[in-house]
């Protein structure tokens, strides 16, 4: 048992020592990570303007 | 060309294979469909927010245009006196790596600096003042620019290009090659005469519309006032406003890109021969009937590309908040090849610029190949090993999917603005995710092809 749980933290290590190898592999999701920021930024842009235009028209009224 | 551009770029070592690479880039198209349609629900770069940044006094642009005149200038006379090798003449390298392929490239970076260095709009603009200068303001008026002429000579003008560039190997010789220069500098002066300095240089310059289209997508833009703005990459795009000719402008140039990548793998290297057979019965000599045979070849891509363009746009409903027809729509929508036609050129020039740029130096110093060492760099050669071919890869297939993506932005964007509602808006845009997949397969398939041929 003891080796086996050796292999699995030898088998952990080398999944992140060699994440240099396998992480540039996702480099065509970076697009999809930049538009999805995008659109959070929109969506946030946008609830913020709401609020602002709500208080200002409370504050009209 | 085909010598300087190709014999450059050594076997990838793929770490997965690139039909796996296709499907990835498709499936991440796919999910960026569906984020647009859940995430972007009303026109967001209709508007643009720009930040000024500062306003370029009128002595820097008589300054960038007298260098751009000077660049031209000496870029002809080491075509027509130097020595006729093209690995040691300045004028081929110059045009096919420092102006084709460098200028999109910082246009992409830094907005439309070619306008400032353009240098036949620098002959014009000042032959037009020494002229209003002599003949006190009672000089002719140049007749107003055709629209039905729209973008058509700059179509033209880029596909005659890049028929020199790919099929015609006289055009890569550097004596004739200045020569071409001049008769160009030549049809844009008498542009100029007959329509004016900036309406021929905005709509008829092939090389100063084409460029000007990647600057488009930079975060650097310059209003008419000549102040610099700072803006949202890939945005101003919207502002492209088409006309005649300019769908074909954009697919010339994406078709022939591709062309150049599947001129180096097997699928047109397969029926070549047979195109060069037949050219040569009908009387051609081996030489011309390949020519004729790479000619076919270039415009059965650029039809290719025509064709699914056609295909997007007639799969899109007609009965928008606009009434669009399908023309219309095309117009309507042809903002969005300018990323695509921008991400077929980085991913397919990415390494020839690497390489290829670095030569630039080298002949900088000894333009005719003479032998002299004007800036000591006469003596250097290129590195080949500040790139893997495995990070070229990775570097193409970025671009294209980024291209891709930013092109379904502005598609959804459009969509929303033509038909209303963002459920209408998505629908629409369903055979437009098509034709993105198609575009973006093909264009890894090309890459691919091409690395491992």
């Amino acid at each position: 048992m003891a080796a086996v749980g050796r292999a699995e933290r030898i088998g952990r290590v080398l999944f992140f020592a060699h994440a240099g190898h396998w992480l540039v592999q996702l480099i065509y999701l970076v697009p999809l990570m930049v538009l999805v920021g995008v659109i959070l930024v929109g969506r946030h842009r946008d609830k913020r303007e709401a609020a602002h235009e709500q208080v200002r028209a409370e504050r009209d009224e | 060309m085909l010598v300087i551009a190709h014999g450059i770029v050594g076997r990838a070592d793929l770490p997965i294979p690139s039909e796996l690479f296709g499907a990835a880039a498709a499936v991440v198209l796919v999910l960026s469909f569906l984020a647009l349609a859940s995430g972007w629900t009303r026109p967001r770069l209709e508007h643009l927010r720009e930040r000024a940044l500062l306003r370029l006094p009128l002595a820097v642009e008589v300054l960038c245009g007298a260098i751009g005149v000077a660049v031209f200038a000496v870029v002809v006379y080491a075509g027509l006196a130097g020595t006729s090798s093209q690995q040691d003449n300045l004028a081929p390298t110059a045009v096919y790596v420092g102006f084709w392929v460098a200028v999109p490239f910082l246009s992409l970076l830094i907005g439309d600096w070619f306008r400032l260095f353009n240098p036949w709009r620098a002959i014009g603009r000042a032959t037009g003042w020494v002229a209003g200068r002599l003949s006190r303001g009672e000089g002719t008026e140049a007749f107003p620019y055709p629209e039905r002429l729209g973008h058509w000579p700059a179509a033209a003008g880029i596909l005659a290009f890049v028929i020199c560039e790919l099929c015609w190997a006289t055009g890569r010789e550097p004596q004739p090659l200045a020569i071409l220069m001049l008769i160009y500098a030549f049809l844009m002066l008498a542009g100029q005469g007959i329509y004016g300095v900036e309406p021929w240089s905005r709509r008829g310059d092939a090389f100063g519309v084409w460029f000007g289209l990647f600057a488009l997508l930079s975060p650097v833009g310059r209003r008419a006032d000549g102040t610099l703005v700072l803006r949202p990459p890939v945005a101003a795009a919207t502002r492209l406003a088409p006309g005649a000719g300019s769908v074909a402008l954009l697919v010339i140039g994406i078709g022939s890109t591709g062309f150049d990548g599947a001129g180096e793998g097997p699928l047109f290297n397969g029926v070549r021969p047979d195109l060069q057979d037949f050219f040569t019965s009908l009387g051609a000599t081996l030489a011309v009937g390949l020519e004729l045979a790479y000619v076919v070849g270039l415009l059965v891509a650029i039809g290719m590309v025509g064709l699914l363009w056609r295909l997007g746009t007639e799969g899109m409903p007609r009965a928008g908040a606009h009434g669009l027809d399908r023309r219309g729509l095309s117009l309507a929508f042809a903002h969005t090849l300018i990323p695509i036609a921008a991400a077929y050129v980085v991913a397919h020039y990415f390494s020839l610029l690497a390489y290829n740029g670095q030569d630039l130096w080298r002949l900088a110093s000894d333009p005719l190949g003479d032998g002299s060492d004007l800036f000591g760099g006469a003596g250097g050669s290129i590195d080949y090993s500040i790139l893997t071919a495995t990070a070229i890869w990775y570097a193409q297939t970025l671009a294209l999917v980024g291209g891709h993506v930013a092109a379904l932005v502005l598609a959804h964007d459009r969509a929303l603005v033509v038909y209303g509602s963002p459920q209408a808006a998505t629908r629409s845009q369903i055979v437009m995710l098509v034709l993105m997949v198609c575009f973006t397969c093909l264009g890894l398939w090309l890459l691919s092809a091409a690395l491992n041929g």
